[in-house]
């Protein structure tokens, strides 16, 4: 669970998407220094599916099947020239009641820019943590 | 550091006064104008079921205020993702809006529909202008009671859940 391998780079990313440490920009920062915006492709086992990567083609499998991508054509030009156009997201949803307690639920995920200004971005989320336990705050 | 998020509640002349200091603790809906900052103020200030026709509360001007170090926030929606009223006859009614407004305690005009009770028919609140920049605002999500003369459940309506989710890069 949670693995993910580099098939070009060959370096485990399986720490920086399980960290404990939820914090995006630093986590950027890691990916970066790791030459994340250079792998062609990757694999991910999320919850008991297999995700793989084309970052080249601008594909996602899931299982084996081609997934819907729809990425932009210059960004896939990009992406063939290696100028990587990703973002890594946490996806948070809050939950107040209406009398107090609070919940929070934090996933993880990948996603590509189908559009050159950064909207329109395709998500796939990697890694679910579940913190669903109401919390009196 | 990643971004804070702090749900806040506005009121008065185009609901324009911010409360808490901090993060609400509750969006108790009331009679009266005003954050429950004791969270049983409701308890007083309660609505009255009408002889005819529907009474209300006051709108709850809600929104959510980032602060911290973010890239962007996007895709902030809510809807109500639990509880059950103590009778069939009341209504949440919810909507949105850019700008404050004051509230009022009359059948509101922007929260107009009943709210949505699953993600995939939520409110988006993500302003025009983006979430970028520590101290931004969503838009504002606004939500009231309606209690119709139909009503025969005496007290509490139940604890009702709200949920935002925003994604964060």
């Amino acid at each position: 669970m949670r693995k993910i391998i580099s098939k070009t780079s060959g370096e485990d990313l399986v720490e920086e998407f399980a960290s404990e440490d939820p914090d995006l920009p630093a986590f950027n920062k890691v990916m970066l220094n790791k030459g994340f915006d250079k792998i062609k492709e990757f694999e991910v086992n999320s919850k008991g599916y297999q995700i793989k990567v084309d970052l080249v083609n601008g594909e996602i499998y899931i299982d084996g099947t081609k997934e819907d991508l729809e990425l932009d054509p210059t960004i896939q030009a990009q992406l063939k020239d290696n100028l990587l156009k990703w973002v890594n997201f946490r996806r948070v949803t809050i939950s107040q009641r209406m009398d107090g307690p609070k919940s929070r639920h934090h996933k993880y995920g990948v996603g590509f820019q189908t559009t050159i200004d950064g909207k329109n971005i395709k998500r796939f989320v990697l890694v679910d943590r579940d913190e669903k336990n109401l919390v009196k705050e | 550091m990643a971004a804070t998020v702090e749900l806040k509640t506005y009121t008065g002349t185009n609901a324009a006064t911010e409360s808490p200091a901090g993060d609400s603790t509750n969006w108790n809906l009331q009679s009266v104008d005003a954050y429950d900052s004791t969270g049983t103020d409701y308890q007083t200030n309660k609505i009255t079921v009408p002889g005819a026709g529907s009474a209300y509360s006051y709108e709850r001007w809600l929104r959510l205020k980032y602060t911290g170090t973010f890239n962007a926030i996007t895709n902030v929606i809510y809807w109500k993702s639990a509880g059950t009223l103590s009778d069939g006859a009341l209504i949440i009614t919810a909507g949105e809006n850019t700008t404050g407004v004051t509230p009022v305690i009359t059948n509101s005009t922007i929260a107009t529909a009943a709210i949505p009770t699953v993600e995939g028919s939520a409110i988006d609140i993500t302003p025009a202008g983006g979430i970028s920049s520590s101290g931004d605002f969503t838009d504002y999500a606004i939500i009231q009671l309606e209690v119709p003369s139909t009503v025969v459940t005496p007290g509490d309506i139940g604890s009702q859940t709200i949920t935002f989710q925003y994604d964060e890069s």
